[in-house]
């Protein structure tokens, strides 16, 4: 569904990302994980289209960013790490905007449902200034998956939710995978991706430097013992260990 | 020293390092090129050249400074008055960046050293605006060259120290409404007072100023009527300041010189003290808050509830709607009934002629206004109307990510200005047709050439605009983020040069078109056709419109977030 085929990406004559390839099958969670600036975010913009590759390729259910990039953009949802909305538009005509955007033909059914999914009933009229942060984070990704999209970009989903909204969101990332959409879910909080993901790729320094389960990387990063943490591995893998060096 | 003290030096030492280390980039060193340039040619070369002389060695100034502090003095009442007006919703709040937020107020500091602080970093930008001003009016001696600085920066503080004060006003009646205004009831009654004599003097003599001949004549009158009497003494403060920068002599600067410091010294315990009001009003309404709640009064707390949208979004169309429908309620949600009171000004001026002349007045006024109005939508319109990409410049990353072709996001954010503006224009050639004083019969074909022509010309500059924010992103202001400094003011000028040369160049072929089918429509009929040729004219326009939306949208999808990002900086 989502593929990235040797990717690069250059600020001037800094290399964020460097010849990055990696796939995400329909029904995968993967997660993207790597240090402070290893070109995560690089990575994601480049994936949806707000940053144009320096080379490579990168395409979303066969239809190229490059090439055909309304086509491709229709496939996919990215929930920034920021919520971004209009400061002008309620909840409601978020959604309203989005659907007309995506074109969602049987819009009011679903805005309804993932309103009270995102636990955002009684919050429909409100502007984004009467919102919290966890709320406004909600409303972007209702934005985001009322369309259905066969992929979804997460950037740091847990960011300013409430633990019930933690719990929540968990859920709804995992439903999204079970029911075969392609997601990509980058983070910091190494216990979500160990407990949501079915995949980890790990960046640094903009190289791919690890690809596979949990088990398939502390096979391979030569973890002294089979019951590795994906912490454990990460610190190893981009030698941040301080005991390890 | 003072952390606070260390924050303002270090911040204006680094933001001018910052400005010569952007110079390494080639637009910015073009503008900057751009600027020097233009200061050396205007403000240099000509005097060398004999050209422009300064403005004091104008023959008879010292003679026309009376009326130059008048209308100083005025122009100064008019623009603070106006500050007092109620603003639309969210007027600004004291300018504190969000790292001030951050770091300052949690740290141990009282509010009254934060808002020294700021008084402290506005009055530096105070100081450079007054050299800038300095250099381009020219003293014509080295005496009055440093009155003239001194004076004007004094001026430009005591203007800024009394705009915050208004800004602490405002929060204070916003948060606690009746309370903060009795708090604080007598600087604006003061400006509402003065307002009420000046209208009354004017009208008063409104039957003399009408019959004079002549601005000499005018000016000459309006220093009489202001230089006696209750006007004299309200305007008294202003021409105090006004009086300071244009001193004639050593000596008369340092006559004037105390009472505008008395004048910025009051200011300045005004808005120190504003802050203590506030506080005491916050502890005055807490205590009135538990009173209520003892006895069960709730407040009247009203939701802010989000007004109707212009129209219905269908779920289907075309994407141009949906981004027209969008920037169409973010005016509706700007503006509210409040910012009509900025047009208070203008139905006074026009005002005093229609009570004074009757009806053959009213229709003169509003022919006039109506006139007078739509050539400045036309020309200004675009510029202020920013209700399109330059205003959601900084929601690129969300924008691109939908899908939707660069050319439909074009059409759509250039939809809602063009529309707003064009029914304007469309409203004030229906009040021109009306009341035009040449007569609805002579006027009516250049009334509805202008209607057909309203739209293109105004997309056209609207587009114009908007490419100039897709090419260059770090030109465009983004949000609360203004660019300063020489390299951008040559920018700037480069752009105005750039937006009119595309003008005209967009312009010529709709005219070439227009002027063969007036000719044929001259050799056919023997008289000049107006309505067919500017109907081929605005067609023509539009066609070019559209070309250029698809242009400039290739260019937009081409475009790298991260240049806005930098920019955003």
């Amino acid at each position: 569904m989502i593929e990235i085929n040797h990717l690069t990406k250059n600020y001037g004559t800094f290399k964020a990302v460097d010849d990055f390839s990696f796939a995400v099958a329909p029904g995968e969670i993967i997660g993207l994980i790597g240090p402070n600036g290893a070109g995560k975010t690089s990575t994601l913009r480049c994936i949806v289209g707000i940053q144009a590759p320096s080379s490579g390729s990168i395409s979303i259910g066969g239809y190229d960013t490059a090439k055909d990039p309304v086509e491709a953009k229709r496939r996919l949802a990215f929930m920034a790490d920021e919520p971004q909305l209009f400061d002008y538009l309620t909840v409601t005509e978020h959604l309203r905007l989005t659907a007309r955007i995506y074109e969602v033909r049987d819009f009011e059914p679903k805005a309804k449902a993932l309103i009270e999914e995102l636990q955002l009933t009684g919050k429909e009229d409100a502007l984004p200034a009467a919102l919290s942060r966890g709320m406004k984070q909600k409303v972007a990704i209702a934005c985001g998956l009322l369309h259905d999209p066969p992929a979804l970009l997460f950037d740091e989903p847990l960011t300013g939710l409430d633990p019930l909204g933690i719990r929540h969101m968990k859920q709804t990332i995992v439903s999204r995978g079970r029911n075969g959409s392609a997601v990509i879910v980058s983070s910091h909080l190494l216990h979500l991706v160990e407990e949501i993901c079915t995949r980890v790729v790990i960046i640094d320094r903009g190289i791919k430097v690890g690809d596979g389960t949990v088990a398939e990387l502390s096979a391979r990063s030569q973890m002294a013992d089979a019951g590795s943490t994906l912490e454990q591995i990460f610190l190893k893998v981009t030698a941040r260990d301080e005991a390890g060096g | 020293m003072h952390p606070l003290l260390y924050l303002t030096w270090h911040s204006f030492k680094n933001r001018l390092r910052v400005r010569v280390q952007r110079l390494r980039e080639p637009r910015y060193l073009l503008g900057f090129v751009v600027g020097l340039a233009y200061f050396y040619f205007i403000f240099f070369r000509s005097t060398a050249r004999g050209g422009r002389p300064p403005l004091s060695s104008i023959p008879g100034f010292d003679g026309i400074l009376g009326f130059v502090e008048m209308i100083g003095a005025l122009a100064l009442f008019l623009f603070v008055a106006s500050a007092w007006l109620p603003q639309g919703s969210g007027s600004p709040a004291l300018p504190f960046t969000r790292a001030d937020v951050q770091f300052l107020f949690p740290a141990p500091f009282t509010r009254r050293q934060l808002i020294r602080y700021r008084i402290l970093r506005s009055q530096l930008s105070s100081l450079v605006g007054s050299a800038f001003f300095t250099v381009i009016l020219k003293p014509g001696s080295a005496a009055r060259g440093w009155t003239f600085l001194i004076g004007f920066a004094i001026v430009m503080s005591t203007i800024r120290l009394h705009m915050m004060g208004i800004t602490l006003n405002r929060s204070s009646m916003r948060e606690h409404g009746w309370l903060g205004l009795k708090r604080q009831w007598l600087v604006p009654a003061f400006f509402a007072g003065a307002t009420i004599v000046l209208g009354i003097t004017v009208y008063g003599d409104w039957v003399k100023l009408s019959s004079l001949e002549g601005l000499r004549s005018v000016l000459t009158e309006l220093q009489d009527l202001f230089s006696t009497g209750a006007a004299a003494a309200v305007l008294w403060p202003f021409r105090a300041v006004a009086r300071l920068p244009l001193s004639s002599s050593t000596a008369a600067f340092f006559r004037a010189l105390p009472w505008t410091l008395g004048i910025l010294a009051l200011n300045y315990v005004w808005v120190v003290r504003s802050d203590t009001a506030f506080e005491e009003a916050s502890a005055e309404f807490a205590e009135k808050w538990a009173a209520r709640r003892k006895k069960g009064i709730q407040p009247s707390v009203r939701p802010k509830n989000a007004s109707a949208t212009p129209f219905t979004l269908a779920a289907e169309g075309r994407p141009e709607m949906a981004i027209l429908w969008k920037n169409m309620i973010m005016v509706g949600r700007y503006l509210s009934l409040k910012t009509l009171f900025i047009l208070v000004p203008f139905l006074v001026f026009f005002g005093i002629p229609i009570a004074r002349n009757g009806s053959a007045g009213f229709s003169r006024a509003i022919g006039g206004a109506s006139f007078f109005l739509s050539i400045m939508v036309l020309i200004v319109g675009p510029l202020m109307a920013r209700n399109d990409l330059r205003q959601d410049l900084g929601n690129l990353a969300m924008l691109k990510a939908w899908p939707i072709r660069g050319a439909a996001l074009v059409r759509g954010e250039v939809l809602a200005p063009a529309v707003i503006l064009t029914a304007t224009e469309w409203l004030l050639a229906i009040l021109l047709l009306i009341f035009s004083p040449a007569g609805a019969s002579r006027s009516y074909p250049f009334i509805v050439a202008g209607i057909l022509l309203a739209p293109g010309i105004i997309l056209a500059q609207l587009l114009v605009q908007n490419a100039l924010a897709v090419m260059f992103p770090s030109w465009v202001r983004i949000g609360q983020n203004q660019p300063r400094g020489i390299d951008v003011m040559g920018q700037r000028m480069f752009m105005v040069f750039g937006m009119m040369i595309v003008l005209v160049v967009a312009l010529l072929p709709a005219a070439l078109l227009a002027g063969v089918a007036g000719f044929i429509g001259y050799s056919m009929t023997k008289t000049i056709p107006i309505i067919v040729p500017a109907a081929i004219a605005a067609a023509a326009l539009l066609v070019e419109c559209h070309f250029a939306s698809e242009a400039i949208g290739r260019l937009l999808d081409r475009t790298d977030v991260s240049a806005i990002d930098a920019a955003e900086q």
